[in-house]
């Protein structure tokens, strides 16, 4: 009787022994994919993060050299008046200005204004009223000139 | 030996050219003597700038190459009357004011006459004369301004105490275009009658 409780008793450890290594094993398995799956979740977020990190330098910074960029820009749009900028073109040395109104080709007259040097050294503004049609041969008249510093040409609204 | 025929080649240079720098210098004057009686300003144009008042000027040389007949601003003419009037009439007042404040009296009937005239003056930027002869130019046009003016003090006799000149030309045109339209000649004014009261009170 004694004996086969032991045998009995020896069973169930042996079974739970048994159980145990099985479950240490399923362990073993279970922990390398979740190991894996938070390794793997770690970088992830630590690559999410750097790449937020240095999208947000880099942001930043652009936004700062952006920020320069058009302070700058502007600084010598200023400067130079019409040197720069949307809509100026050059007809030999001189910059004429075209204003979005008059590129829309849809005025039928333009104004066309004109700063120029005379001999005395006077910086004398002269504004003209032309049909669209004669801004060609206007424009091709001052190609050569070498006393005129620029030209607007704006559109009568 | 060299030494003092260094320094004397510097001296001879000197005196050459002392003449010509007091000229740059503006002002001229051959009044010797303090004003001590009461002073009637009167304040006259030259010819020149009469005519040029509704004509551009008479020699070509004063036009400063302008070729259009209508174009006063580039051609130093075409200034209207209304602007000489009130020229005339800033430049009086000016007179008035410093030499009031230099103590000598200003009377309309004082015996002893200060004759100024203005001989030449040019403005920064077109006069209204100016703008309507020439409908194309634009107020925004601007040029170096400036005044010449003489001044000559004459007694009750008719005799002549002496004279006073002056000439401003501003040559930077950098404020040019910050200014007004006789804003040059205006200063010339000021500057010529804090000179010449200057001279009459000492």
């Amino acid at each position: 009787m004694r004996f086969s409780k032991l045998t009995l008793i020896a069973g169930v450890c042996a079974l739970a022994l048994s159980g145990c290594q099985i479950a240490k094993t399923s362990g073993k398995v279970a922990a390398l994919p979740f190991k894996a799956v938070y390794k793997t979740g770690e970088f992830a977020g630590k690559t999410v993060y750097k790449t937020g990190e240095l999208a947000g330098k880099s942001v930043y910074y652009t936004g700062k050299y952006t920020g320069k960029g058009v302070y700058e820009t502007g600084k010598f749009a200023g400067k130079s008046a019409v040197g720069v900028g949307k809509g100026v073109y050059y007809i030999g040395t001189v910059p004429v200005k075209i204003t979005d109104k008059a590129l829309d080709t849809t005025a039928k007259v333009l104004t066309v204004t004109t700063q120029a040097v005379d001999v005395s050294g006077k910086v004398v503004t002269t504004a003209r009223t032309i049909q669209s049609s004669e801004l060609e041969a206007e424009l091709a008249a001052i190609k050569g000139v070498s006393n005129i510093l620029n030209v607007v040409v704006d559109a009568i609204t | 030996m060299r030494s003092v025929l260094t320094s004397s080649l510097i001296a001879l240079s000197f005196a050459i050219a002392a003449p010509a720098l007091a000229k740059t210098h503006g002002y001229d004057t051959t009044v010797s003597a303090p004003l001590t009686s009461a002073v009637k300003i009167e304040v006259v144009l030259s010819e020149d700038m009469a005519h040029r008042a509704n004509n551009l000027p008479e020699k070509l040389s004063d036009r400063s190459g302008a070729r259009g007949f209508n174009s006063g601003f580039s051609g130093n003419g075409f200034y209207g009357d209304r602007d000489l009037e009130r020229l005339t009439e800033r430049l009086h007042s000016k007179f008035e004011k410093k030499l009031s404040k230099k103590g000598i009296e200003v009377s309309d009937t004082a015996p002893t006459v200060l004759r100024i005239t203005i001989e030449d003056a040019k403005p920064n930027r077109p006069t209204f004369n100016q703008l309507s002869k020439e409908p194309g130019l634009s107020y925004q046009s601007f040029g170096n301004g400036g005044a010449e003016l003489q001044a000559e003090l004459i007694a009750a006799g008719g005799q002549s105490l002496g004279t006073m000149s002056y000439q401003f030309y501003e040559n930077n045109i950098r404020d040019a275009k910050y200014g007004g339209t006789w804003g040059d000649a205006h200063r010339a004014f000021g500057r010529f009658a804090s000179k010449a009261a200057k001279t009459l009170a000492n």
